[in-house]
Parts: C-alpha cells; sequence; structure tokens
C-alpha cells in the first residue's frame, strides 16, 4: 500500500514540532550552555520545551477542529485513529504536560537538565500515540515509550537512595507487566490473525482469547495501578520527582484507559467472552477500591496517600469500563463516562500533586500530612486550589470529581441487561463503590484538615516564593475542574465516539 | 428569582472568606436577609396570582445526562421554604456575638443556609441531591468544630456516617429509577414509575435517606447526641429546617412518584411512625438534660408528620371527610409550627445554658418569679409544641389525626396516647423549671433582653397566626394537586 507521504507529515506535524522542540533542547544543552549554571540551563530547557509543546498543542487543537490537514485511519494502513474523540484525548495530554513543565524547573533535582525536559515530552508524545493508535503493535510500542521515559524520570533524582530504589522496583515490575501485555496482545493476534484493532473479527470465546484478555489486564492494570499489580505505586509517588509523580499519576493513566477501552472493544459483540471478563474486571475493581481506600487511611506521607488513593480511582473506573460495550442512546454511555473520569481525575491529581510541588519540594524530605498544618493562613491561594483538587477526587458535588463518579456510576447501571433481574448485573457493585466513597471522605478531609483547619506557629515560614507560570497552571486546573462540574456538556460531546 | 435567593447566602459565604473578619457576621446577615425577602416577597406575590407556577425556571443543563435545570415554588415547597428563609436570618443574628473563628463560622452556616434553600426549590434530582449534600457537610463542621460538649466529635462523626449512609442509598436509588426511566426530574417521574419488584427496592433505598434524614426509629440514634452537641443557632437549623428536609422529601418524592409502593407500604410506615411517635415520647419522659429532652420531643413531633403521610396511602374511599386532603395540610402545616416552636425553645434553652452554665432539668426552680418574661414565652412556646388550641401546634395536629384517624383508626388512637405523653413530659419541665422555690444561685438570673425579644417576637406572632388563623398558611398547601 502506498502511503501519502506529505500528507503524512502534515498530519503527524504536532508530533514534530514537539520532536524538534525536545532535540533543540537537548542540543542547546548540550552546546552553547556547557558549563553554565544549572538553573540557566533549566530555563532555558524549559523555555524550547514549553515553546514546542505549545505548538504542538496549537495544532493539535486546530485538527481536532478539522481545521487542518488529518488522514482517515484506511490511508495510514490502519495504523493511526484520528478522530474528534482520540484527538481530543491527545489535546488535553499535551495540555496537561503544558502544566507539568513549569513544575519540573521549580526543583533542581538532576544535573540533566535538558534530558529532564526531554523525558517528560517523550513521555507525552508516547501517550499522544497510545490514544491515536489503531494497531495492536503500534499501540503497545508507543506505550513502551511511555513506560521507559517514566522509569528513567523516577530515577532523575539521585542524591537521593529512594528514588533509585523506587525506580528499580517501577522498572522490573514494569517490565514484566510489559511482558504479560505483549504475550497477551500476541495472543490476540495468534487468535485473530489481525493487528488492526478496526478489522479485528468476531471473538469467540474461547480459552486462548480469555487468556489473551487476562493477559492484557494485568498489563495494562500495573499502569493504571489496579490492586493487586498496585505495590509500585505507593513507592514511586512517593520517591520520584513530584511532577514526576504527577505525570505519571495523570498522563500515563489517560493514555493506559483509552487503550483499555479500544482493546475492549471487539468484545463487546461476543456475549460470551464478555461474560467471562466481565467477572475478571469487577474483581480487580472491587480489589483495588478496597486497597486504595483502606490503605490510604492510615497513610501520613500526602505523596503516599494519593498514591493509595489513585489506586482507588482506578477501581471506580473499572466499574465504568464494565460498561464499555454500552450503545450510543439517549442514556449514559459506558466509554465515555470513563474518558470523562479519567480526564477529570488526572486533572484534579496533577493539581494536587503541583500544589505538592511549590509547597514541598523546598523541605528536602517527604510531606509528611502535618508539613501542610496551616497553610491558609500562609497561601490562601492555593489551599483553596487544592481543596478543589481533593474534594473533586473525593467527589463532591459541584465540581468535576462528582459528575465524573455520577457519570461513571450511572452509566455502569445503564449498560445492565434490563434490570428487571436482580440477581443479575453489578448492583451490589455501585453500592460497594458508592460505600467506599463515603470512606474516602475521611482520608481527603484529614489533609484539608491540616490545610485549612489546623494552626500552626511558624505560619509565616510557609510562605513560598510560587512562579508565576506554576501560578498560571494551577489555577487554570483548578478553574477546569469547577467548569467542568457546571458545565460538562463541550466536553462530553467532544468524547463521544 | 428562586435561584438568587437561593444563591445568594453562598456569594455572601464568598465574600466572607474573602473579606476581613469583622465584616463576616454582617455579610451572612445580609445574604440572609436577602433571601428572606425575595422568599417573603415571591409568596406574597404568589398567593395573590392565579399562577400556579407563578414562580418557575427552567434550563437545560447537561443534554446527555438529560439533567434539566429546574426550580419552582408551588405548594409543596411554599412554607418549608418561608420557614428556612425566616430562620436564616434569625440564626445569623443570635450568631451575632460569636467571636471564634468568625470567617469559618459564617461562611458555613451561609453555605448551610443555600443548601436548605436549593433542597426545597429544586426539582431534578441531580441539582437536589448536591444541595442535598450542601446541608449536610457545613452541619457537620458546624458540630465538630465549633460545639459545646465534649462528645462533639463523636456525635458530629455518627450524624455525618449516618446521613451520608442515607444519602448513598438514595442515590441508588435513583440511578436505578433514571435506568427504569430514563429521567431525573422529579415532575417527569411522577406517572412514570410502575409496580415491579424493582420499584419496590428503589422506593426502599430512596426511603432509606428519608428515613435517617426524619429521622425515624430506629434510625434515630444520631439526632440526640448531634443536637446537644452542637452549638444553639445550629441546633435552631438542625430541628428547624434540617429535620424538615426529610418530611419535605417525603412529600415531594415518596408521595408523588411512588403511590402505589407507598400504599403497598403504608402499614410499615404507619407502625414505624407510630413506634417513633412512642420512642420519642419515652425517651424524653426520661431525660432530664433539656437539650436532649428537646431532641426527643422534636423526634417525636416530626412522626406525626409521617403519620400524616402514611395515611394519604392508605386508600380513602367512602369516606365522608377528605382525609387525605386534611392529612397532607396537617403535614404542611406542622412542619411548619414544629419548626417555630422547636427553633424558639432551643434558643431559650440555649439562653438559660448560657446563663446558668447548666441545662438540668432539675436543676432548676421556680424561674418564673425571677425571669417573668423568659416563663412567658417558654410557656407560649411550650403549649404550641403540646398543641393548645389557639397555637400553631393545634391546628396542625388536628389536621393530621382528622386525617389519619378516618383512614386509620387504631393507629391514630395509640399515637393519641403520644400527644398525652408529650404533655407529661413538657409539663414536667415547664413545672421543673418555673415553679417551686426558686433556687439560691438562680436568684440573680437577668430576664430577656430586647434584643433576645425581638429575636423571639416573628416566632411568636407566626405561632398565634397560624393557631387562630391558619387558612392564610393552608392557602399554599391547597395547591398541592
Amino acid at each position: 500500500m502506498d502511503l501519502d507521504f506529505q500528507k503524512l507529515l502534515l498530519t503527524l506535524l504536532p508530533d514534530l514540532v514537539v520532536v524538534v522542540a525536545l532535540f533543540a533542547a537537548l542540543g542547546v544543552d548540550y552546546s552553547r550552555l556547557r558549563g553554565a549554571a544549572l538553573a540557566k540551563r533549566y530555563e532555558t530547557a524549559y523555555r524550547i520545551s514549553a515553546l514546542g509543546l505549545f505548538a504542538g498543542l496549537v495544532m493539535a487543537v486546530l485538527q481536532a477542529c478539522g481545521k487542518m490537514c488529518v488522514m482517515d485511519a484506511a490511508a495510514t494502513a490502519g495504523q493511526l485513529k484520528l478522530t474528534t474523540n482520540t484527538l481530543t484525548l491527545k489535546t488535553a495530554l499535551f495540555a496537561l504536560a503544558l502544566a507539568v513543565l513549569p513544575l519540573a524547573k521549580r526543583d533542581l533535582v538532576t544535573t540533566h537538565a535538558s534530558e529532564y525536559f526531554a523525558l517528560i515530552l517523550l513521555a507525552t508524545l508516547g501517550m499522544g500515540f497510545v490514544v491515536t493508535s489503531q494497531n495492536l503493535l503500534g499501540a503497545f510500542v508507543a506505550l513502551e515509550l511511555v513506560s521507559l521515559s517514566l522509569y528513567a524520570m523516577t530515577a532523575l533524582n539521585q542524591s537521593r537512595a529512594a528514588s533509585g530504589e523506587a525506580a528499580l522496583k517501577y522498572l522490573t515490575f514494569g517490565a514484566v507487566s510489559s511482558g504479560f501485555l505483549l504475550f497477551g496482545l500476541s495472543y490476540l493476534y495468534g487468535a485473530t490473525g489481525e493487528l488492526n484493532l478496526a478489522n479485528l473479527p468476531q471473538l469467540e470465546s474461547t480459552s486462548l482469547l480469555i487468556a489473551a484478555y487476562l493477559l492484557i489486564f494485568v498489563g495494562l492494570g500495573f499502569k493504571l495501578a489496579l490492586a493487586p499489580f498496585h505495590l509500585w505505586a505507593p513507592d514511586v509517588y512517593q520517591a520520584a520527582p513530584t511532577p514526576v509523580a504527577g505525570w505519571i499519576g495523570s498522563g500515563s493513566k489517560i493514555a493506559a484507559a483509552a487503550l483499555l477501552l479500544v482493546l475492549l472493544q471487539p468484545v463487546a459483540n461476543s456475549p460470551e467472552l464478555k461474560k467471562a471478563l466481565v467477572l475478571a474486571l469487577a474483581a480487580l475493581a472491587v480489589a483495588s477500591m478496597l486497597v486504595g481506600n483502606l490503605g490510604a487511611l492510615r497513610q501520613t506521607n500526602l505523596k503516599r496517600l494519593l498514591a493509595y488513593s489513585a489506586i482507588a480511582n482506578a477501581g471506580y473506573l473499572l466499574v465504568g469500563v464494565l460498561a464499555f460495550d454500552s450503545p450510543i442512546t439517549d442514556k449514559a454511555n459506558g466509554n465515555q463516562s470513563v474518558l470523562f473520569y479519567i480526564l477529570v481525575y488526572s486533572i484534579a491529581s496533577l493539581g494536587a500533586f503541583a500544589v505538592i510541588s511549590v509547597l514541598a519540594d523546598r523541605l528536602g524530605r517527604d510531606a509528611e500530612i502535618s508539613d501542610f498544618n496551616g497553610c491558609w493562613k500562609a497561601i490562601p491561594g492555593l489551599s483553596i486550589a487544592f481543596m478543589i483538587f481533593l474534594l473533586s477526587m473525593a467527589g463532591i458535588p459541584p465540581l468535576a470529581g462528582f459528575l465524573g463518579k455520577f457519570y461513571l456510576f450511572l452509566a455502569a447501571i445503564s449498560a445492565l441487561p434490563e434490570a428487571a433481574s436482580l440477581d443479575q448485573g453489578f448492583y451490589w457493585l455501585i453500592a460497594f463503590a458508592l460505600m467506599m466513597s463515603v470512606v474516602s471522605l475521611y482520608y481527603y478531609l484529614r489533609v484539608l484538615k491540616a490545610f485549612l483547619v489546623v494552626t500552626d506557629e511558624d505560619g509565616e515560614a510557609k510562605q513560598v516564593p510560587v512562579g508565576i507560570a506554576d501560578r498560571i497552571s494551577i489555577f487554570a486546573l483548578a478553574a477546569i475542574i469547577v467548569a467542568l462540574g457546571l458545565w460538562p456538556e463541550p466536553l462530553l460531546g467532544l468524547l463521544q465516539n | 428569582m428562586i435561584t438568587t435567593m437561593t444563591l445568594a447566602p453562598l456569594v455572601a459565604a464568598i465574600l466572607i472568606l474573602a473579606m476581613p473578619a469583622q465584616r463576616a457576621r454582617a455579610l451572612a446577615l445580609i445574604g440572609a436577609l436577602v433571601s428572606f425577602a425575595l422568599t417573603a416577597w415571591m409568596l406574597i406575590e404568589f398567593k395573590s396570582s392565579t399562577n400556579d407556577f407563578l414562580f418557575r425556571e427552567s434550563y437545560e443543563w447537561i443534554r446527555d445526562l438529560k439533567v434539566h435545570y429546574l426550580v419552582r415554588l408551588d405548594g409543596t415547597n411554599a412554607l418549608v421554604l418561608f420557614l428556612a428563609a425566616l430562620l436564616a436570618p434569625i440564626v445569623v443574628w443570635i450568631s451575632w456575638g460569636h467571636s471564634d473563628r468568625p470567617k469559618t463560622y459564617f461562611a458555613l452556616l451561609s453555605l448551610q443556609f443555600t443548601g436548605l434553600f436549593g433542597t426545597f426549590t429544586a426539582l431534578n434530582f441531580f441539582h437536589w441531591f448536591i444541595y442535598w449534600e450542601l446541608a449536610l457537610v457545613p452541619a457537620f463542621f458546624l458540630i465538630k468544630l465549633f460545639g459545646k460538649s465534649e462528645d462533639r466529635h463523636k456525635a458530629a462523626i455518627n450524624f455525618f456516617l449516618f446521613t451520608v449512609l442515607g444519602s448513598v442509598a438514595m442515590l441508588l436509588g435513583f440511578l436505578f429509577l433514571y435506568q427504569e426511566t430514563g429521567s431525573f426530574s422529579f415532575i417527569d417521574l411522577q406517572d412514570k414509575v410502575e409496580s415491579s419488584e424493582v420499584s419496590s427496592l428503589i422506593f426502599v433505598a430512596i426511603l432509606a435517606g428519608l428515613w435517617v434524614k426524619v429521622p425515624l426509629a430506629p434510625l434515630h440514634i444520631w439526632q440526640a447526641p448531634a443536637y446537644a452537641a452542637a452549638p444553639t443557632p445550629v441546633v435552631i437549623l438542625l430541628t428547624g429546617v434540617m429535620s424538615k428536609m426529610g418530611v419535605y422529601g417525603f412529600l415531594r418524592l415518596i408521595v408523588p412518584i411512588f403511590p402505589n409502593q407507598l400504599e403497598q407500604h403504608a402499614d410499615m410506615l404507619l407502625g414505624f411512625a407510630l413506634l417513633t411517635i412512642l420512642w420519642g415520647a419515652f425517651l424524653a419522659l426520661r431525660q432530664t438534660d433539656l437539650k436532649k429532652l428537646l431532641a426527643f420531643s422534636s423526634l417525636n413531633h416530626v412522626a406525626y408528620c409521617v403519620l400524616g403521610i402514611a395515611a394519604l396511602g392508605v386508600a380513602a374511599e367512602g369516606l365522608k371527610v377528605d382525609a387525605h386532603e386534611l392529612a397532607k395540610q396537617g403535614v404542611i402545616l406542622q412542619m411548619f409550627a414544629h419548626g417555630l416552636s422547636a427553633a424558639g425553645l432551643f434558643y431559650l434553652v440555649g439562653l438559660l445554658e448560657q446563663r446558668t452554665g447548666t441545662r438540668d432539668r432539675d436543676t432548676f426552680g421556680g424561674l418564673c418569679s425571677v425571669t417573668p418574661r423568659f416563663a412567658a414565652v417558654f410557656y407560649i412556646l411550650t403549649f404550641c409544641s403540646l398543641g393548645l388550641p389557639f397555637l400553631a401546634g393545634f391546628a396542625a395536629e388536628f389536621l393530621i389525626f382528622s386525617g389519619s384517624f378516618a383512614v386509620a383508626p387504631k393507629v391514630t388512637a395509640v399515637a393519641t396516647m403520644g400527644l398525652l405523653a408529650t404533655a407529661v413530659f413538657l409539663l414536667t419541665m415547664l413545672q421543673r423549671v418555673f415553679t417551686g422555690p426558686v433556687k439560691e444561685k438562680h436568684q440573680s438570673m437577668s430576664d430577656l433582653t430586647r434584643n433576645e425579644i425581638l429575636i423571639l417576637i416573628p416566632i411568636l406572632i407566626l405561632v398565634f397566626w397560624a393557631g387562630i388563623y391558619p387558612k392564610t398558611w393552608l392557602a399554599f398547601s391547597q395547591l398541592i394537586p
């Protein structure tokens, strides 16, 4: 098949711009800035990458609006699926990455200034390809690009032993899970003879396919930090540089969730196979909600607490994933609700990490919850933003997190067979998820209590310089959370497939 | 108009957080007064209009979820909304001297007002539920942060857990209802629910949420500790308005949306209402802590409302009186009457505690001669609570009983025993506190100040008004189809 390379170039222009920026950042750092002060190197690398990413973002937006040439899936030999839906996700990923960059330059954790930014860009590129890929192998390679960049970033802080240890843990677990994922994909390929996801035939319920999907669940369960594949998460969240932890907790989650949904699409037409898989998904969901929420209850370290909350949220997410095959009707739609939820969650999670990064990195040690006592007095603006992020994660109305959860559970209920028979379906699962949301309130409120209620004598010492870019990105994230809670329609419309 | 009225306290809350602490109380008062003025104006307009839905706002909101923003003033919510809007400025005024973390305190109070107003006006489950929860969260913090007693943390947590669990059940119920009917609008849902096994389960789930909120026995155990621990202004909100949320929920959700299920379960509901009436009275008989005594008295009085609602579920064909109409009007008037008298009584007990440092019934005596004005108001409100003719409580309870007696004579007959018990414990309270020899240490207790009388006057006027000429207020509840 002949590819129209000129058109392909235009289609991939957003990514190419980012790649150029990435090499430019590396090149400038290695040549002109050799021997320059670390702060200056960070600043330059930051500027170049932010500029490139911003240009890429603008082009991706143009593509999503249909203002710029985009190839359809057939023209790319079934490699890329660039629809409004996928392009929206890609745009969101680029935009979130743009919010990560200013945080990364706050704390000079490593002497590898330009590599730090290059890795963030690489991970972002990979995520963009994961969500737009339509090919089993393409998606896998893209996901590996994400993972490898994240492993490397976790280890960046060489002055901390814990950082290296966490990275090693992350790498070993991650490599094994990637193996599982690839194994699963190869089974899928073996059973169907097809790499293009759009062409997969109707699947039959064979043990081979069940095994394939279970292996895929293991692989993606690791990326999503689902219990029992979550063991890496608390350590990595705690030891990685805070912006990196934020990016692991948001961007990579969006990519993995989108991939999971895409991989599940072919199952929708095969009720037998679906029945077997849905049970596995439900079990993962219950385990994650349980481990995440109960684990978070006894954490005193803020980042670890967020890691457990991420595990719990991945559990809620799976409740919505159970509705992956719901037809697009006037009622709630499973895929749409999952994507909406993961986007909203990622925004809130990234926002929370951004605030922690601003407040805690100067401590030079792990941030305990009590380190944030009395922040309200010293930095009311950031405290309110943090409150918005946390309450959104807890699902308190009228923030976007509430709507996301509401929609997610609604989709899960709507997807069930006609509710006439109560012994069927996952009513208990939704009831369980709701109970767990109540439990989660406890630890979220505990953190907020430290921020807003508890007073601290050295309140003045908490005054921290907040850069203008950090300020803008944090407040933009908070504003989006509030806005999406009140007016979600535009985003929901874009996420409809 | 309704939206403005609902959101005025929210705006006040935001301003309170942004402005210096000295301004907090004034801002809260302004927010509450704006709401009150708008409500009063709407009620007057509404009464003189022939349009049953004069005030109604409706916008598309989230089309994908069929969430439609709909608020309106109608027969069901007019009186409770007025009650809430009336008590809001009063509560702020009572808290005027509050000096402990005033920004947090007044912001939470204002937030709670918005939650309450929103709950009473919203007609789509989606935003109704947001307000329903919004009314809960500030109450939790108000008890926990500003409560007086030692066990306030435990009381607050219990209160929160009970109500949240109820809310979770309710949320689940509505999600299923949406799956069944494809709608969240209370109006659309009215004739969409069929009688099936699933509808019964949904009914039970929603009932559970309301059960806790009212509360009905045996889910009332959070109530007395929470009332005893909360600061006086917050108790006034809890008993005056929040307990009405549950009853209002019955009138808004159960009665119109689940008529068949209500009919099926009417006996059960009658039974539990009766149980709560008697249990509440029994607990109050043994109680000497005045706040707890009043809490149990509240439990008992609000259960009359549920009795009336359960009566709506019993068929009333072939009767000479329109039992359902009587019961329905009685329920609404009882909410109003109890809201006023309980708010007033809790305020007075708060004052008593403030002046003497105790609220144990048996440590007082002979206060009639020391503080005659205080005693007079206390007597009037207690008699209102007892159901003395010409006071609001009488009109309301009379209507409820005449409605429920027609359809369920036996249960009603037993429930009137509750009235007797109420009389016993309330009169004992009056006797112990106000008559007999004056205790030495209370000789110098000061009487009501002008300010305090000013606060109580609107409540007293309404108590008499609703007792002597209830027609003014019943005109609203007559609009319910």
